[in-house]
């Protein structure tokens, strides 16, 4: 069994250049500073979550290093190149699954590959794989629409997978599902990760999925977004939930929602003195 | 400095400015263009005056009618009654049988068929009939007009009943308000903005109906303004008449939306 | 709910419709108030007539022409400038006000430059049909899922290959509505445009009997071009629910 620690795969990821490198980045819409400025390393095969109340602009991050939006100042560096576009090894998760309502999940899983140019019958191969991967065998001619939210997000999944991603950008891909199912997709997604290894940035509004999840909890505020704490998870992988009744988990749950806590009571009083 | 984006092009955000315009500006811009090139090509001698007047002639014959108290008195004011008339009576029929489709199932299913198809069918063929039964007054055109334009307010009005969230009905059976009560303070709120919309609708339809009617059947009003100027192959009184119908279609529409636009509690 | 059930209460509201009319006609006892059946009557008679046929050929040769141009332009120029958001919002107001004005009091211009015959009603009829048709489908393809445009962006679908897989897909539901709002919308602008000024055409006939107050005609001929119009309507409702159930993308 695999129990590397978080010391071992921190040592592991300093020595190669991490796969994403985020310096002195900033973005503004209008007037409005939304973020930054804010520094970031991801390495590779590191999971990393940030936590923040809502729009301290988590997401707009997430896009600026997908090549999604352009920051207003600052680097980002991806596999050690600097961007120049969206990138075939980065595979982005969104909140709302991203599935076409006409195509039925094989061929919604299959869209990355169909965009590369990869042939019919092996990308319709392959996507079935993935389909059996995540769980949704037997739903392979089924329409989105006649799937639950949960079986939806597995389908984003499986296409992110498809391309062999060594960067996963999740933005909220639990946030419109019951607790439970959260539950399930958590250990699913870890399952996904430890299999192919790749990095992933994890965008959360539960603290307690954030410490389950990641290697390290990047903790934001808002106005402008900057990160105000990182805390390291120290447990052994692979994980289940029973670890989060570890003491280093629960210090790690108080550490950070004193934090949230924190900044949602100064943006309590910001807007009540703004009135 | 700006440097180049790396963001595909379909998800950039949308410039605020393009050669140095907003986009309003450049709404005003196509308008003037095609204004001066309408103006340039009748001015140019390529095209008869009994085809195409200047746009500066077209307006200023415009003005002039507005002082003339028998164009005034017999079409404008005509017209503005007619369209008043049916634009009020479609607009209560339209919402009363809405009503009465969304508390009545059975009213629902019989009339509801009839509401989809009804733009598809040629109402103004009915012209002739009620023309015959009623005689050439004002009766049939505000009949037609009222016809024509009540079923796209029940078409709205509709769609805001049945929109009120279920929540509301369960809140007013729990305080035992009676039907009258419920009407007034759940069901017309709620539905306020989509029977909004479906009066701007019926105003717009009510105006086409009359001017429309006008103007085939030449009796008086508007529209017959430019029916009879295009017989007479008055050009300026043609134009005139047209610019007048679409100004002030377009003024009417544009009012009626702004004082609505103050009842509707989505756009606060 | 039991289809079949579903035809009961908008057919006794028919029938009774036409009870009312039978008994008031019954009761009026006049020449200028015909019962159904006299106006079922002539309309048979008129289908017989050989003019009158062709009269009803030409209609229908004029609209198919015209609501085929319609949709054609009007979907493809209204995506074409629904992908510009900049460019929507500067040229929408315009086509919007065009829209509001009763399109019929512009027709004298058509007969003006296009002459009397084929090309001023078709064209006139064309117009109707195109504007709204354009409008629908601009608002449709600018109202495409943003995050569809996300997610496309980070797979790097190309421009084309965003309109083929997912702008297409995405408004196609809007084509099937606009296809059958555009249907009704053509008609009437033609028959409008028969009935001002035409030397044959449905709108031309049924001028022409109001001049003689042939009342039965006109009813009947009135039943007709609502059966003419129902019929195309009812195929395209049907393929806007086949349309929407398979495309429809609910946010």
């Amino acid at each position: 069994m695999n129990t590397q620690t978080q010391q071992q795969r921190g040592t592991a990821s300093t020595m190669t250049t991490p796969i994403v490198r985020v310096e002195g980045v900033e973005q503004h819409f209008g007037p409005v500073h939304a973020l930054g400025p804010v520094d970031l390393t991801i390495g590779r095969g590191e999971f990393v979550s940030i936590v923040g109340p809502s729009g301290c602009g988590k997401s707009t991050l997430l896009e600026i290093i997908g090549a999604l939006q352009d920051p207003a100042r600052g680097s980002v560096e991806v596999d050690g190149a600097p961007l120049t576009g969206p990138r075939r090894r980065t595979a982005i998760v969104f909140q709302e699954s991203a599935t076409l309502p006409w195509r039925t999940v094989v061929d919604n899983v299959a869209l990355a590959l169909e965009v590369r140019g990869v042939g019919r019958k092996e990308r319709r191969e392959r996507a079935r794989e993935l389909v059996e991967v995540v769980g949704l065998g037997g739903f392979e001619n089924h329409y989105p629409a006649q799937l639950s939210g949960g079986m939806r997000q597995r389908v984003a999944m499986a296409r992110a997978m498809s391309t062999g991603p060594d960067l996963i950008l999740a933005d909220e891909p639990f946030g419109a599902l019951d607790e439970q199912t959260r539950m399930l997709m958590a250990e699913e997604l870890l399952r996904v990760v430890e299999k192919i290894g790749c990095g992933v940035l994890f965008i959360t509004h539960s603290i307690q999925e954030a410490v389950l999840l990641s290697d390290r909890v990047l903790v934001m505020g808002a106005r402008p977004g900057r990160f105000i704490d990182e805390v390291p998870i120290d447990l052994p992988r692979p994980r289940a939930h029973a670890a989060l009744s570890e003491p280093s988990a629960t210090a790690a749950q108080e550490r950070i929602w004193a934090q949230i806590r924190n900044e949602a009571e100064v943006a309590m009083v910001a807007t009540r003195s703004a009135r | 400095m700006r440097r180049s984006s790396v963001v595909p092009s379909y998800v950039r955000p949308t410039p605020r400015r393009v050669a140095g315009l907003p986009s309003p500006l450049w709404t005003l811009v196509f308008v003037l263009v095609a204004v001066v090139a309408v103006e340039v090509y009748a001015r140019s001698g390529a095209v008869s005056r009994l085809d195409l007047i200047p746009v500066s002639e077209m307006l200023s014959r415009a003005i002039e009618l507005l002082g003339d108290r028998k164009f005034v008195v017999d079409s404008l004011l005509r017209s503005v009654l007619l369209i008043c008339a049916s634009f009020v009576a479609s607009a209560v029929a339209g919402v009363a049988v809405a009503y009465a489709m969304a508390r009545s199932r059975w009213i629902h299913r019989a009339v509801k068929p009839y509401v989809n198809v009804f733009y598809a069918l040629p109402v103004f063929a009915l012209y002739p009939v009620m023309v015959v039964m009623f005689g050439t007054g004002v009766v049939p055109i505000i009949l037609l007009a009222t016809l024509f334009s009540v079923v796209i307010v029940i078409a709205n009005a509709l769609v805001g009943f049945e929109s009120t969230p279920a929540i509301a009905t369960k809140l007013a059976r729990s305080l035992e308000m009676s039907r009258s009560q419920q009407l007034r303070k759940i069901l017309l709120p709620s539905a306020l903005p989509d029977i909004l919309a479906g009066l701007k609708l019926g105003l717009a339809y009510a105006i086409i109906a009359v001017l429309a009617t006008e103007f085939i059947l030449a009796t008086t009003g508007l529209g017959q303004v430019v029916n009879r100027a295009y017989n007479n192959f008055d050009t300026i009184d043609m134009y005139a008449g047209i610019v007048f119908v679409s100004v002030f279609a377009l003024l009417a529409n544009l009012a009626l939306g702004a004082a609505l636009n103050a009842f509707d509690w989505r756009r606060r | 709910m039991n289809a079949r059930r579903a035809w009961i209460p908008p057919l006794v509201l028919a029938a009774a419709l036409v009870v009312v009319w039978t008994v008031t006609a019954a009761l009026a006892g006049s020449a200028v108030y015909p019962g159904p059946g006299e106006a079922l009557a002539s309309l048979r008679s008129d289908l017989g007539d050989s003019r009158f046929l062709g009269s009803v050929a030409d209609t229908a040769r004029v609209l198919l022409l015209s609501y085929g141009a319609a949709v054609a332009a009007g979907a493809v120029t209204g995506m074409l400038l629904g992908l510009s958001a900049f460019w929507s919002r500067a040229a929408l107001p315009v086509v919007y006000a065009l829209n509001s004005v009763p399109k019929i009091v512009l027709y004298p211009i058509f007969l003006l430059f296009l002459g009397i015959g084929d090309l001023s009603r078709g064209s006139f009829a064309f117009v109707s049909g195109v504007l709204p048709m354009f409008l629908i489908m601009v608002e449709a393809t600018a109202g495409v899922s943003r995050l569809h445009l996300k997610m496309s962006a980070s797979l790097g679908m190309s421009r084309w290959s965003l309109l083929r897989r997912i702008v297409v897909p995405s408004v196609l539901p809007s084509l099937a509505s606009g296809m059958r709002l555009c249907f009704g919308l053509t008609l009437i602008g033609l028959l409008l445009a028969e009935m001002f000024s035409g030397s044959s055409g449905l709108g031309y006939e049924l001028l022409r009997n109001l001049s003689l107050a042939r009342v039965e005609k006109i009813i009947g001929q009135v039943i007709l071009v609502g059966l003419l119009a129902l019929v195309p309507t009812l195929a395209l409702q049907q393929l806007e629910s086949r349309i929407r159930n398979r495309y429809e993308v609910k946010v």
